[in-house]
């Protein structure tokens, strides 16, 4: 796979506006993957409140309301462009308090959060696998800015390079869209322990899951 | 019963180069059918579409399928699908080489549009969530451009806020995967630009 992964330094050569451009399309995605963090934690802290007392419940699909089920498929792409962009970030991130760097580490504050509710609510290491492509897999093969080694894991079948099969391949058993979404929970949060292994600096509440 | 043949990479890569194509041909033949013996919202771009889809399937490498998508989506004047399938075909590994002209002509149609106060339909002026998209193809428009503009953080943010709103009351279907897609292939291509790859 392709691993040419540009960056929007000033560096780059040619115009300002170009530059400025790509300035304005990270903002943009910044800002956008937090939208939707922000609507996928507002739905799970409303079964954190509510299942305080019944620690003992295996939550299952069940905890996945219509609206996070709207979130998750997009939360998928994003989370590979963090897996692929993570370097970028935390590199403009570092500018001093500018209005990108202020929300790149508004960004990395939810992202840490949502990643600790997801662990506590769910127990990822027995959230079911699915071995075929998701229709936001399919709909982004061939998509180079999302294919790169770092998200081998998502359309590759094992290290040998063979994508996983689409969904009506013959031989495919489609699991229920609930177990789907379970997974792109589970996903989620492993996505989220490959950042923190590979250390890119996010935030320590990432300690909170490791096992 | 004809037993499958086995075919080595290179012919079998020859054949499936030649399938794409000629499915790229069938939904071009497709899609001339209702532009030349059909007008306006009676055209049924099914089989056209259908033809581009398999293609895709063929090679989802190849920029192409989309580049002929953006095509049906501008004569549709579907200007969210026209720029998705635009940058689609741009960050493909085999973009399409019209692409980023066609893309440029898109931004200056929807920068004309707003202007002329024509980007949201009359039918669909003052109806709750029916700003969110022209607003979202506008934001990119501007944006693509690389200079500040006034507008620009209270646009940003009446999207966002939009979106967000719009999530909570209804299915947005794939409206938010073209939102996302877009504005990660509109980075990752600004990027490209930059380093003086185009």
């Amino acid at each position: 796979m392709n691993n040419t992964t540009f960056q929007c330094s000033a560096d780059s050569h040619p115009g300002e506006s170009t530059h400025n451009a790509c300035l304005f399309f990270q903002r943009i995605n910044v800002k956008t993957f937090f939208t939707l963090l922000q609507i996928l934690l507002a739905e799970l802290e409303r079964f954190a409140i509510e299942d305080s007392d019944n620690k003992e419940a295996q939550p299952g699909p069940d905890k996945v309301t219509v609206v996070a089920r709207r979130v998750l498929p997009a939360l998928r792409n994003y989370s590979s462009w963090l897996l692929i962009n993570s370097d970028s970030l935390v590199a403009q991130g570092q500018d001093k308090d500018t209005p990108l760097s202020v929300q790149i580490k508004e960004f990395w504050k939810i992202y840490a959060n949502t990643l600790t509710l997801l662990a506590s609510t769910f127990d990822v290491t027995s959230l079911p696998e699915v071995e075929y492509l998701l229709e936001e897999d399919e709909e982004t093969l061939g998509f180079k800015p999302l294919i790169q080694e770092a998200t081998n894991r998502r359309y590759l079948l094992d290290a040998g390079g063979r994508r996983k099969p689409l969904m009506l391949d013959p031989g495919v058993e489609r699991n229920h869209p609930n177990l789907e979404m379970l997974y792109r929970i589970r996903e989620f949060v492993i996505d989220g322990l490959d950042l923190v292994v590979s250390n890119v600096g996010s935030p320590s509440p990432h300690k909170d899951f490791r096992s | 019963m004809d037993v499958p043949v086995n075919v080595d990479a290179d012919l079998r890569r020859r054949i499936l180069a030649s399938c794409h194509s000629t499915l790229i041909r069938l939904g071009d033949l497709s899609r001339y059918r209702e532009t030349e013996l059909v007008t306006g919202k009676g055209r049924n771009w099914g089989p056209a579409i259908g033809y581009y889809d398999l293609a895709s399937v063929i090679n989802p490498d190849s920029g192409a399928s989309h580049n002929q998508l953006a095509v049906i989506a501008l004569a549709d004047g579907n200007h969210l699908r026209a720029t998705y399938h635009l940058y689609r075909a741009l960050s493909a590994r085999e973009p399409h080489p019209t692409s980023k002209g066609n893309l440029e002509i898109e931004f200056k149609k929807i920068m004309s549009a707003w202007t002329k106060g024509e980007l949201i339909p009359t039918e669909d002026a003052g109806i709750p969530g029916k700003a969110l998209t022209p607003w979202f193809v506008y934001l990119h428009a501007q944006c693509y451009r690389g200079v500040d503009f006034v507008e620009h953080d209270e646009l940003e943010n009446e999207v966002l806020s939009q979106l967000a709103v719009d999530l909570k009351e209804r299915s947005l279907e794939g409206t938010l995967q073209k939102f996302v897609v877009i504005n990660i292939a509109a980075e990752d291509f600004s990027k490209v630009r930059s380093n003086g790859m185009y």
